[in-house]
C-alpha cells in the first residue's frame, strides 16, 4: 500500500517525522501486523484506530523499539531506526522517543519528582536544570503540589498526569501514546482528552496515538489510520474517515451507521448520484465520491 | 548506529553469560553421571575404556532394594496424602477453632527437616531404648510397642514431614475451588453427601492425583530418614544403597551411577507426568483466583477435629523437638532420668569441640556465600527466562529446573565424579560444596525470584527504556528496587536451604571442609545420640532465626506496599 493518499495538510510541508514502510510483525507464525505504511508529519497528531487485536499497539511498540518487526522499515527524522533489509535495529533507549503507557507505569518506589526527573537524570542534566524542568512540567499538568508524594499515593488521573509530565519533560522529538486514557472513568477521560490535545498543541510535539475509542480519535487527531487484522483500512482526517468511509468495516466501526446492501442501477444514475436498488425494490440515491460503483454495493446512512 | 548484532550487547553478554554458567553447573555433572553409568571398562581407568548397558542389566540383582524403595515410598505417599488432605480439609473447609494459627503452624514440620524427625523418632521408637517403648514397659507392657527401624517406621517419619508439603498443595487446591460450584448443586436440590460425591470429589481428584505423583517422586529421592532409620537394620533404599556403594571399599562407582541414572529417569518421568496432570487435569478449579471457601459448621465435632490437628502437629513438630531437647540435657538419654543424669555438658562440648565449631562456621560461611552469589545468579537467570526476549530462554528454563528431578545425592555423585578429575583442585574444599549448592538450589532460587518478577508490570521497565535508560541503568534504578522483596526472600530461603543441606554435602565434604548437617549424621553413627540431639537443636536454632528474619522482612515489605 502506498503512503497516505490524502497527503499532509499545507502547514506541514516538511519531510515526515516518522515513516513506517511495509511493516510486518509475526509472533512465531502468527501475524500481528501484515504490512502497514504511514507517515507522521512534524507536529502532527496521528492516531492508529481499530478494534482490539488489529495490530495498532504492536505497530506503536515497533516504532518505540519495544517489539522487533519481521519485515519493513521505520525512519525517524529520516534516519532509519529499523530496517529488515539493512539489518538495522536501534534499541528503544537510543531512538530519542518517549511514550505514555496504558498502565501509566509510574514507578511505585519513587516520588512524583523522581519519576518525572528520571529521563533528565539519564541524560545527565544538572541538578538545577532538573529542578526547573520538572517544576515546569508538573506545572503544565497541574501536579505541582504533589511533587514529594509517593507515586503509590496518587489516584488514577493523577498518575496519568505524572506519566505525561515524565514523558515530555526531556523534550523528546516524538511522543507515543498507548491507549493512555482507557483506564480512566468516562468523565475524567473526556476532560483529559481536551487537556491532552491542548498540551500537544502547546508543545508542538509530533505524536503517534493508539486508541480503540472512536470519539477520542475523532476529537484529538489531525489524521487517523483505521486498522483491521494487521492491515490499514483507511487513512484520512477525522472528517474524511467519518463522512467518507471507504469500506463497510470503516463505516460500521466509525459510529453506528445503517448499512444498506443492494444492486447498482446505472440506468437510473442521476446527476452525480448513484442509484441502488434494494432486495425489496426500493431505490436509494447516494454519493460515490469518485469511487467506481460495482454491481453489488452498500450505502452507508448516518443520521447527524 | 547500531546493528542488530551489537545493539543489546551488555544485556546479551550478561544474559548468555549466566545462561552458560547455569548450563555448565547442571549439565557437567549429569554428563559425568551418565558416563560412569555406561562405563563397563576397568573402574580404575578414566576416561572409560568401554561403554555398554551391563551396569543397568546388573541392577536386577538389587531387586530387593528396588522393592524396599517402592514399599517405603508407596506407604509414605499414602500416609502423607492422608495427613495432607485431612489437615487441608479441616483447615480450609470447617469451622475448627484457631484455624489461622494452625494453618501457620503447618509449615513448621517442613522447616524442621526429615533428618531432625528421624533422629527424634529414633530416640522415641527404637525397640530397646526408645522412650515410647520405655513408657510401655513401665506401664506393664512386654517387649516393645513400636519399632521405628522398620520399613513402616521409615515411611511413617517420611510421611509426617512430607505431609506438610502435601497439605500446602491440597489446601491451595481447596482454596481455589469456586464455592458456587457446590452451591449450584445444592440449589438444584442435591443433598450434602450427593454434592460431595458428585461435585466436590471429581473437582479435587486431579489435583490430589498431581500431589500424589509429586510426593511419590520426592519420596523416591529422599535420603535422610532411610539413612538414619534403615542403616541400623541394614534396610536399604535406592538412595542409601548408592551412598553405601560409593562409601565402601572398593567403591562400586559404575553400579551406583547406573542406579542413580535410573532413579533420575524415573523421577524425571514422574515430574513430567505431574506437570501434565497439573496443566491438563485440573479443569475447573485452578483459575488463579482465590475464593473464600464455604465452611461447614461441624458443631461439637470441631473439638475432635482440633484434636486431630494437634495430634499431627505434635507428632511432626512438638514431640520431635521436645525429645531432642530432653535427650540433649542428659548424660545418657533415658526416659526416666535421675536428677544427676541432667547436664549441660553436651551444649558445652558442642560449642567447644573444634570439629563442631568449624562445621558450624563452615556451614554459616557457605550459606552466606550460596545465598549472596545465588541471588545474583538466579536473579539474572529469572530475568533472562521470564523477561528478556533473548532467543533460547525456554531452553534455559528447562535446564535450570532440571535439578528438581535429580535427587541431590545423585547430583552430588555426578559432581564428585566430574570434579575429581578437574585440573583445579577444588575437590574436598568448600568451593565444591558452593558449586553443588548453587546447582541444586537453582530451581528454588529462580522460582522464588520469578514469582515476584512476574508480578511487576512489564511496562515499568519499558518505560525506563523509553526514557532513554540503558539496560544497566534500568536494572539499577528500576528492576532491582522493585524486586527487592523477592531478592531478600530468595536470599533467606537459600541460606536456610544451605544450612539444612544433607544429600549433596554428605558426599562432597572433605575432611577439612566439614559442614553441619552431615556432621550431625556422622555424630549419630559415630559418637553419642545426646551430642547429636544437641547439634540438631543448634541447627534448628540457626534456621529458626533465619525464618524469623524472613517473616519480619516479608511483613515489613508487605506493610510498605500497602501504605
Amino acid at each position: 500500500m502506498p503512503a497516505s493518499p490524502s497527503g499532509p495538510p499545507a502547514s506541514f510541508s516538511l519531510a515526515p517525522h516518522i515513516e513506517v514502510n511495509g511493516l510486518e510483525l509475526y509472533y512465531g507464525s502468527v501475524p500481528a501486523v501484515r504490512g502497514i505504511t504511514f507517515n507522521v508529519m512534524p507536529g502532527e497528531q496521528l492516531t492508529l484506530l481499530g478494534p482490539s487485536g488489529c495490530g495498532k499497539t504492536t505497530t506503536l511498540r515497533a516504532v518505540a523499539g519495544l517489539e522487533q518487526p519481521t519485515v519493513g522499515e521505520i525512519r525517524i527524522n529520516g534516519v532509519p531506526v529499523f530496517s529488515s533489509t539493512h539489518r538495522i535495529n536501534i534499541p528503544a533507549e537510543k531512538r530519542g522517543l518517549s511514550m505514555v503507557f496504558q498502565s501509566y507505569a509510574i514507578w511505585p518506589h519513587m516520588t512524583v519528582f523522581d519519576n518525572v526527573a528520571y529521563g533528565l537524570r539519564v541524560r545527565k542534566t544538572s541538578a538545577a536544570e532538573i529542578m526547573e524542568k520538572v517544576d515546569r512540567a508538573l506545572e503544565m499538568v497541574q501536579m505541582r503540589e504533589f511533587t514529594d508524594r509517593r507515586a503509590s499515593q496518587l489516584s488514577g488521573g493523577q498518575q496519568q498526569r505524572v506519566a505525561l509530565a515524565r514523558a515530555f519533560v526531556f523534550q523528546p522529538s516524538v511522543l507515543l501514546f498507548d491507549e493512555p486514557l482507557s483506564n480512566l472513568d468516562a468523565k475524567l477521560r473526556a476532560d483529559m482528552r481536551i487537556e491532552l490535545r491542548d498540551l500537544q498543541h502547546r508543545l508542538g510535539i509530533t505524536s503517534l496515538y493508539v486508541t480503540h475509542d472512536l470519539e477520542e480519535a475523532l476529537a484529538m487527531s489531525d489524521r487517523i489510520v483505521v486498522m483491521r487484522d494487521g492491515l490499514v483500512e483507511q487513512t484520512g482526517t477525522p472528517d474524511e474517515i467519518y463522512s467518507l468511509p471507504r469500506s463497510e468495516f470503516v463505516a460500521d466501526f466509525i459510529g453506528s451507521a445503517n448499512l444498506i446492501r443492494g444492486r447498482h442501477r446505472p440506468d437510473l444514475d442521476d446527476d452525480g448520484l448513484t442509484a441502488l436498488e434494494t432486495a425489496t425494490g426500493q431505490l436509494i440515491y447516494g454519493m460515490a465520491y469518485g469511487r467506481m460503483a460495482r454491481p453489488e454495493m452498500t450505502v452507508s446512512v448516518r443520521t447527524v | 548506529m547500531g546493528s542488530m548484532g551489537s545493539s543489546f550487547s551488555i544485556q546479551k553478554i550478561a544474559g548468555y553469560g549466566v545462561a552458560a554458567i547455569a548450563a555448565v553447573l547442571v549439565l557437567y555433572p549429569v554428563y559425568f553421571l551418565l558416563q560412569a553409568a555406561f562405563d563397563v571398562g576397568d573402574p580404575q581407568v578414566r576416561p572409560p575404556t568401554a561403554y555398554g548397558v551391563d551396569n543397568f542389566s546388573g541392577l536386577l540383582q538389587y531387586a530387593q532394594i528396588m522393592f524396599n524403595t517402592l514399599t517405603v515410598s508407596l506407604a509414605a505417599t499414602v500416609m502423607a496424602l492422608v495427613f495432607g488432605s485431612v489437615m487441608a480439609w479441616i483447615l480450609t473447609r470447617t469451622n475448627v477453632p484457631g484455624r489461622n494459627v494452625l494453618e501457620q503452624l503447618m509449615v513448621v514440620p517442613y522447616y524442621l527437616t526429615p533428618l531432625l524427625g528421624a533422629l527424634a523418632w529414633s530416640l522415641l521408637g527404637q525397640p530397646e531404648s526408645g522412650f515410647i517403648n520405655g513408657i510401655w514397659r513401665a506401664l506393664g507392657g512386654r517387649g516393645h510397642l513400636i519399632d521405628i527401624n522398620t520399613p513402616y517406621g521409615i515411611a511413617w517419619v517420611m510421611a509426617l514431614f512430607e505431609g506438610s508439603v502435601a497439605f500446602v498443595m491440597i489446601a491451595a487446591l481447596m482454596k481455589s475451588m469456586d464455592p458456587s460450584l457446590e452451591e449450584a448443586s445444592q440449589v438444584i436440590g442435591a443433598s450434602r453427601i450427593r454434592t460431595i460425591i458428585r461435585i466436590t470429589l471429581p473437582l479435587v481428584i486431579p489435583g490430589i492425583l498431581g500431589a500424589a505423583i509429586f510426593v511419590f517422586a520426592e519420596m523416591l529421592g529422599s535420603f535422610a530418614v532411610a539413612l538414619v532409620l534403615g542403616l541400623p537394620s541394614r534396610y536399604y533404599v535406592i538412595t542409601t544403597a548408592i551412598y553405601q556403594m560409593i562409601q565402601q571399599y572398593p567403591p562400586k562407582i559404575q553400579v551406583a551411577a547406573a542406579m542413580g541414572a535410573s532413579l533420575f529417569a524415573v523421577m524425571f518421568v514422574m515430574l513430567y507426568v505431574y506437570r501434565r496432570v497439573v496443566i491438563s487435569g485440573s479443569y475447573v478449579t485452578i483459575t488463579g483466583k482465590a475464593f473464600r471457601p464455604r465452611q461447614l459448621d461441624v458443631g461439637r465435632l470441631r473439638y475432635v477435629l482440633l484434636g486431630v490437628c494437634l495430634l499431627y502437629l505434635s507428632a511432626a513438630a512438638l514431640l520431635p523437638l521436645a525429645t531432642l531437647l530432653f535427650a540433649s540435657l542428659q548424660k545418657i538419654a533415658v526416659i526416666f532420668p535421675t536428677a544427676e543424669n541432667f547436664t549441660l555438658d553436651n551444649f558445652r562440648t558442642a560449642m567447644t569441640m573444634n570439629a563442631v565449631r568449624s562445621a558450624i562456621s563452615n556451614s554459616l560461611l557457605l550459606a552466606f556465600g550460596t545465598a549472596s552469589i545465588g541471588v545474583l545468579l538466579m536473579g539474572l537467570l529469572a530475568w533472562l527466562i521470564y523477561r528478556s526476549r533473548l532467543p533460547g530462554s525456554g531452553l534455559i528454563e528447562y535446564i535450570v529446573m532440571f535439578p528438581q528431578a535429580v535427587p541431590r545425592l545423585v547430583f552430588a555423585f555426578g559432581l564428585m565424579w566430574a570434579w575429581v578429575i578437574f585440573p583445579i583442585p577444588i575437590y574436598g574444599t568448600l568451593w565444591l560444596l558452593l558449586i553443588a549448592y548453587l546447582t541444586v538450589f537453582l530451581p528454588l532460587g529462580v522460582r522464588t525470584i520469578a514469582g515476584v518478577m512476574l508480578q511487576i508490570d512489564k511496562s515499568l521497565e519499558e518505560c525506563a527504556q523509553m526514557c532513554g535508560a540503558s539496560w544497566a541503568y534500568r536494572v539499577r534504578t528500576v528492576i532491582v528496587p522493585l524486586l527487592r522483596p523477592g531478592l531478600v526472600a530468595a536470599w533467606l530461603l537459600l541460606f536456610i536451604a544451605s544450612v539444612r543441606e544433607l544429600g549433596a554435602s554428605i558426599l562432597l565434604m572433605g575432611p577439612h571442609s566439614k559442614v553441619l548437617t552431615p556432621s550431625i549424621v556422622e555424630s549419630w553413627f559415630g559418637t553419642s545420640s545426646e551430642l547429636t540431639a544437641t547439634l540438631a537443636l543448634i541447627q534448628t536454632l540457626v534456621v529458626a532465626l533465619a525464618i524469623i528474619v524472613l517473616v519480619a522482612v516479608t511483613r515489613r515489605v508487605t506493610a510498605q506496599t500497602l501504605d
